[in-house]
């Protein structure tokens, strides 16, 4: 009855319409706002059943080859305008998801979302917004990157093609001139990848492993480029990566994925919580450290990390009072100082609980 | 349809494979001029000559059909690039359906270009005299242009199975060995008939098989990058 009402009105159909030729994102994310709630349930109804709170959503997927499932019911949500770091060690499914997005393969079941629509073969308008680098780089190796470029934006339907210098530019490959891409070194083809994603100014880039192949100094480019485009024009990003320190320094939330399942998806602002300082003591006895720690200073809140190394987490414990209650009792110390954990410590938490729980 | 056959033509550099094709042809016609004036053979006729240039063609044509889909299409599948071909804003199975009616159409159009060069040179040696048993008749061609067009039609359809067969494991050396296979069962059907050349009946058939073939391609193995 609600929708009825929607649709004869006027107003909401003309703006339809307006949605419909231009495809355009503002009015989603203003209808999203529920600034407009009457359009936002006439757009929902007019393009499937996915919530436009997400520019991409995975509901459920799952992927078998053979007996073996590479992607477990995974639900990934990517909200507009973040950058979403995908982490997971090798083989754990990161590049199979992203083919799934991009409907590469088809799902075994589950869907994907993107810009609220359902994937699937009839669906393929929503690639003219998306510039994407999934697994490794692949090119027309007889022409020039330039010429590359080109027939990407033929492809695409995007004739601007000032934009391909600009892209070349941005990415280092000004001077490339008429070489021809199999003579360029795998650095250079990664640097193409991402001018050839970035080329069409899309809304959202899906990039597989884009820094890989890239020298430090590349890396740091690339990554302020993504920052750049992110904060500059709004461009969404989710890229995978196995690299922690990159996605740490880059993402607003991250995803991370073990033999295909979604172990957890958390904004980098919890994460950071999770990063605040510890004390790391070393000592070859942490059977009695742990038992001098909880009966002697009453500090419950910390782990044994290894053989050796017992991390304290309580924010009230100083390095002074552990070193000097551990040197009354005659505990050998190796080491004691404040630390900090990173993404890293907490990509192996979560990992190791999995583990714990897979055991 | 026009634009994506278009962009293929940018990519594929068209003038090799006109080169090939042009070598091949000039390859049969030396073939069939050694054949004309082989001292052992005896008397000739212009329905033989024409045969033999049918037969010369089944092997180059669909062969090299097959070399064409291994390079355009199943290429793009062993490279990875078909890979970015399916982010593109673009239905799958037209990208592949643009770059088999860009193959289909040059061979066809070589195959009919062949016809035509061989068959004047096969009239301009007819003024030699002696050389054949018969004198020349409008006859000759009119018998020999429905031939061409029938085998025309049979050899594309060759071309587009070995098409079929690659697609199913994305496999260059099977598009290339069925070739073969086909051109081996085309001689088979051939010399089993009558007359040994392309009938109404073949042609129907090798069109029907062809369409499901390439029906049952496009729908299981066209989108698929598993």
């Amino acid at each position: 009855m609600e929708n009825d009402r929607i649709f004869s009105g006027k107003k909401v159909i003309k703006k339809l319409d307006f949605w419909k030729k231009n495809e355009n994102s503002l009015l989603y994310t203003k209808a999203a706002d529920n600034r407009d709630p009457a359009l936002t349930a006439a757009l929902l109804s007019a393009k499937g059943t996915c919530k436009m709170d997400y520019i991409l959503e995975t509901r459920d997927l799952v992927k078998s080859y053979r007996d073996r499932t590479v992607v477990d019911h995974v639900n990934l949500h990517v909200r507009r305008g973040e950058i979403y770091g995908f982490v997971g060690p090798n083989g754990a499914g990161k590049s199979t998801v992203m083919k799934l997005v991009m409907h590469l393969t088809a799902p075994d079941s589950g869907e994907s979302c993107l810009f609220g629509e359902k994937t699937g073969d009839k669906n393929f308008e929503c690639f003219k917004r998306i510039g994407s680098i999934i697994e490794s780089p692949c090119f027309y190796d007889q022409i020039s990157g330039r010429e590359n470029l080109a027939l990407h934006c033929e492809y695409m339907g995007y004739h601007n093609h000032e934009r391909i210098d600009e892209a070349l530019a941005l990415t280092g490959l000004s001077d490339t001139g008429k070489k021809t891409v199999a003579h360029y070194s795998m650095g250079m083809k990664q640097r193409l990848a991402i001018a050839r994603a970035i080329l069409t100014r899309p809304e959202l880039l899906i990039l597989d492993e884009p820094v890989n192949a890239l020298d430090p100094g590349g890396i740091r480019e690339m990554r302020d480029l993504f920052r750049r485009l992110n904060q500059d024009y709004g461009v969404t990003i989710f890229l995978s990566s196995h690299l922690l320190s990159e996605v740490e320094q880059i993402a607003d939330t991250v995803g991370i994925l073990q033999n295909g399942s979604l172990l957890a998806e958390t904004s980098m602002r919890d994460i950071r919580k999770f990063q605040a300082e510890y004390i790391l003591l070393e000592t070859p006895d942490t059977a009695q450290a742990s038992c001098l720690l909880s009966q002697s200073l009453g500090i419950t809140d910390f782990d044994v990390i290894s053989e050796t190394q017992i991390g304290i987490y309580d924010k009230k414990a100083s390095v002074e009072v552990i070193s000097a209650a551990l040197v009354r009792d005659g505990v050998t110390i190796l080491g004691i100082a404040k630390n900090k954990r990173s993404l890293e410590d907490y990509f192996f938490r979560m990992t190791a609980s999995r583990n714990e729980v897979n055991i | 349809m026009t634009h994506l056959i278009r962009l293929e033509l940018k990519k594929i550099h068209p003038w090799r494979y006109l080169l090939i094709s042009a070598a091949g042809i000039l390859c049969s016609m030396f073939f069939v001029f050694v054949a004309l004036h082989d001292s052992s053979a005896r008397t000739r006729t212009y329905d033989e000559a024409f045969r033999t240039v049918q037969m010369i063609f089944a092997f180059l044509f669909v062969i090299f059909f097959s070399v064409m889909n291994a390079a355009v299409i199943i290429g793009e599948y062993n490279h990875g690039t078909i890979r970015l071909m399916f982010t593109y804003p673009l239905d799958k199975k037209k990208l592949i359906a643009a770059k088999l009616v860009l193959i289909t159409s040059f061979m066809a159009l070589s195959i009919l270009s062949g016809y035509l060069i061989c068959g004047l040179f096969i009239l301009g040696l007819g003024r030699e005299p002696g050389l054949f048993a018969r004198p020349f008749t409008p006859e000759v061609i009119t018998g020999q242009l429905s031939a061409a067009l029938m085998s025309t039609v049979v050899f594309c359809c060759l071309g587009l199975l070995t098409f079929a067969v690659g697609m199913i494991k994305k496999s260059v050396s099977a598009t290339i060995v069925s070739a073969m296979f086909f051109i081996f069962l085309r001689q088979l059907v051939i010399a089993s008939m009558p007359e040994p050349k392309e009938n109404l009946i073949i042609v129907l058939a090798a069109v029907c098989i062809t369409a499901a073939a390439l029906l049952r391609t496009f729908a299981r193995n066209v989108t698929g990058l598993d």
